[in-house]
């Protein structure tokens, strides 16, 4: 499946919808990835790999961190969960995004 | 950055840096984890176990890109592909050894001359002399009219002074000596320094042994050994402490052995010896170095105390002077602007007050320019051996460049390279440095000006930024040459043609006409070094073929001056009974022998008086050196054929003032 441009824009904004997603619980890497493709009903298509490098730099960051865990079908898995200063980060970067929208939408609606 | 954030990152990053396997390793088991289940989820959809594992890694994107992806997040990169290139650089320069070792000497024999020629520059003006709290040291001038303006102190002074300043600062002095120093026969003519009491002291200096500053007996002069000159004379024999040396012939007691770096505390001359000022009169038979107000033969150096300023010691000494000028105004002539005054500066001042700043930037410069010029004959040298070794790489660099590697990263590992090359040289450049500052240390001949050329910190830092200016040069520029390869054209072309030769060459062309003449500028100018020290020893620098010179040195032990005049006359006589000798004479200074004495001269009925040099000859002394007298004749002789009268005007100003 050919990598689309949407797919470069996406790279930037990764990192946000890790984080968006941990904010509801603690989970591992795949787990986000699925939650990821829920949430996007398949339209965003990022390689899943993608998401671990994601999260390298999050924890890299201080936004989040992560622990082995064990998984309901007793397999160890690493779990990421957000910081205090991962929840703050979330909601700083979640109201950036939504004015960038804004902006974008009001400009595409104008010309 | 938030500060926890910071905090977090640099915690991340150490630990990647360090446990780069676990990291690695934990990658690892994610990935596995992933996999299975991305793959159980599509068996569950009811994929065909084979298909389930191909969606499942057709999902998760190329492994290795995830892992170059995670290595790079992981911020630790640069530092891993250092690692790695030292390692290739390692094990592709081994298999080069004799490009190895001709490099590392190349740059090792560069670092370790300018190291030292640096050394000794910042040593000659800027580091403190060698002993304890150095940067504490000021130096006393005092001057009359016509005086040098930075002149010396007599005995009694020196008294007056430490006393009246005694709140702010210790007072010591010391006045070089000529005397000859040895042991029965084997005697020696080297220079050393009277000193006062507190000398050693003031100093705060150690002996190596034996013990500075005993009681002072009338019966039992002292003398101070150098480090030096124990070592050369003595045999190092530690049994010489209490033993008895001849000086002008009187026995002596050695009391201590200086330290081996203490050398007194003028530059521009190594002090062999040092005595107690209390026995001048047994060495300076005649002249009165004690009583004698107006015989200024001390250089003045002072200790400030904890507290005192520079400023509050001018004032305290000038009020000393003040007193002293009203008990004695014959000693202390004035005349306005530049009569009687006291200077006082921080020893580090002193040493180049006198020097002109245009001349001292020229010396610096010249030294520095010597040092650095030096260093890049070497890089350039380098240089072009790199791109020799660049070129025969060509396929090599090519085959990377066509496999994908960035040009930067090449350039990067090429730089690597370079490195490994100059660390070792530059280790034992420092090496050779230091090995030449024991040499010097250790055999310093007779006469050597008091340099050390000990590796300090500020020489280190030149160390370094000359490695890393020579590594710019040799290192960079083939670099960024076989970065340029065009990949195209040489694989197209076999490897044997295309543009790279023609490029490499005309900046090997550059760097081979850069070369040569740098190093004919270097021999040019070590050529001329060489004459000038040439001109400056004394019996080579009056060229007139036929002139012969014989240094007598009258010691003042020997007896008046009147005695002095008889044995000179004599001398005279009979030399010119010699056979072949037309002509005989004699001067207190051999014209351009390298010392000189000057003397002040007021044009009577007043205007400017200035300074002028000034030799003392006995009859005939123009005609054997074979300077013309434009009028008048020759002292106490008759007049010289063609030529009558004094030599023209003196020469103004070359005294300086």
């Amino acid at each position: 499946m050919p990598r689309s441009s949407s797919a470069d824009i996406l790279q930037g904004t990764l990192d946000l919808l890790v984080l968006k997603t941990l904010a509801l619980k603690p989970m591992h890497g795949w787990g986000i990835a699925q939650r990821i493709q829920e949430m996007s009903r398949d339209a965003l298509d990022v390689g899943q790999g993608s998401v671990y490098p994601a999260l390298l730099r999050l924890e890299d960051r201080g936004l989040v961190s992560s622990e082995w865990g064990v998984t309901e079908n007793n397999r160890r898995a690493r779990y990421y969960s957000l910081t205090t200063l991962g929840q703050a980060q979330l909601q700083v970067e979640v109201d950036e995004w939504r004015s960038y929208a804004r902006a974008v939408e009001l400009i595409l609606r104008t010309t | 950055m938030h500060p926890l954030a910071l905090l977090a990152m640099l915690r991340g990053r150490c630990r990647a840096l360090f446990r780069r396997g676990r990291m690695e390793e934990r990658l690892s088991e994610e990935i596995g984890f992933h996999l299975e289940m991305e793959t159980e989820k599509n068996l569950r959809a009811g994929m065909a176990p084979d298909r389930a594992r191909r969606e499942a890694r057709l999902l998760f994107g190329g492994v290795e890109r995830i892992r170059e992806e995670h290595r790079d997040a992981r911020g630790t990169r640069l530092v891993e592909d250092a690692v790695v290139d030292v390692r290739y650089a390692v094990r592709s320069l081994a298999r080069t050894p004799g490009f190895v070792a001709v490099c590392v000497f190349t740059l090792a024999v560069a670092i370790g001359v300018g190291t030292s020629l640096f050394s000794a520059v910042n040593g000659f003006f800027y580091r403190p002399l060698p002993v304890p709290r150095g940067e504490e040291l000021v130096s006393v001038f005092t001057s009359d009219y016509g005086g040098e303006p930075r002149g010396g102190s007599s005995y009694a002074d020196l008294a007056s002074f430490a006393q009246g300043a005694s709140a702010l600062a210790e007072l010591a002095g010391e006045s070089r000596v000529t005397a000859a120093v040895g042991r029965g026969d084997d005697v020696a003519l080297l220079t050393g320094n009277l000193v006062s009491p507190g000398y050693f002291a003031t100093l705060r200096v150690k002996p190596a042994l034996g013990r500075f500053g005993g009681p002072v007996r009338a019966d039992e002069p002292a003398i101070v050994l150098g480090h030096t000159l124990w070592r050369r004379a003595f045999g190092a024999d530690p049994a010489m402490i209490g033993q008895a040396v001849t000086v002008n012939g009187n026995f002596y007691r050695v009391a201590a052995v200086a330290p081996p770096e203490f050398l007194g505390t003028t530059r521009d001359m190594a002090s062999e010896f040092w005595i107690d000022a209390a026995f001048a009169p047994l060495l300076l038979p005649g002249e009165d170095v004690l009583g004698q107000r107006g015989n200024r033969r001390f250089q003045l150096i002072g200790r400030l105390r904890e507290g005192a300023t520079l400023d509050a010691l001018r004032a305290r000494l000038a009020t000393v002077a003040a007193r002293l000028y009203q008990d004695d105004p014959a000693v202390w002539r004035e005349e306005a602007g530049h009569g009687r005054r006291v200077t006082v500066l921080r020893e580090r001042d002193a040493r180049v007050a006198g020097i002109a700043r245009g001349e001292l930037w020229m010396m610096m410069g010249g030294v520095t320019a010597l040092g650095l010029g030096f260093l890049l004959v070497a890089s350039a040298n380098l240089a072009s051996m790199y791109m020799a070794r660049a070129v025969a790489r060509r396929r090599e660099v090519a085959t990377r460049l066509a496999l994908g590697a960035g040009r930067g990263r090449l350039i990067r590992q090429m730089l690597t390279e370079s490195l490994v090359v100059a660390l070792p040289g530059a280790l034992l450049g420092v090496a050779l440095a230091s090995a030449i500052a024991a040499a010097v240390a250790r055999y310093r001949p007779h006469g050597f000006p008091n340099l050390d050329l000990a590796l300090d910190l500020p020489a280190l830092l030149f160390t370094a930024g000359g490695t890393l200016a020579a590594l710019l040069v040799f290192g960079l520029m083939p670099a960024l040459q076989s970065a340029r390869t065009d990949v195209q054209s040489y694989l197209k072309d076999g490897g044997y043609a295309g543009s790279l030769g023609i490029r490499t060459g005309r900046v090997r062309g550059g760097l081979i006409v850069t070369q040569v003449a740098l190093s004919l500028a270097f021999t040019a100018g070590a050529v001329l070094i060489a004459s000038a020290l040439a001109r400056l020893d004394g019996e080579r620098r009056v060229d007139a073929p036929r002139v012969l010179v014989a240094p007598v040195t009258l010691l003042q032990a020997a007896g008046d001056s009147l005695r002095a005049a008889a044995l000179v006359q004599d001398v005279i006589a009979r030399m010119e009974q010699v056979p072949g000798i037309t002509a005989a004479s004699a001067a207190m200074m051999v014209p351009g022998s390298g010392s000189r004495s000057t003397t002040g001269i007021v044009p009577r009925g007043g205007g400017s008086s200035g300074t002028v040099d000034a030799n003392m000859v006995r009859p005939r002394f123009f005609q054997v050196v074979g300077l013309p007298l434009l009028r008048g004749r020759d002292f106490g002789g008759a007049p010289l054929a063609g030529a009558r009268g004094t030599r023209q005007a003196p020469a103004r100003g070359r005294g300086g003032r």
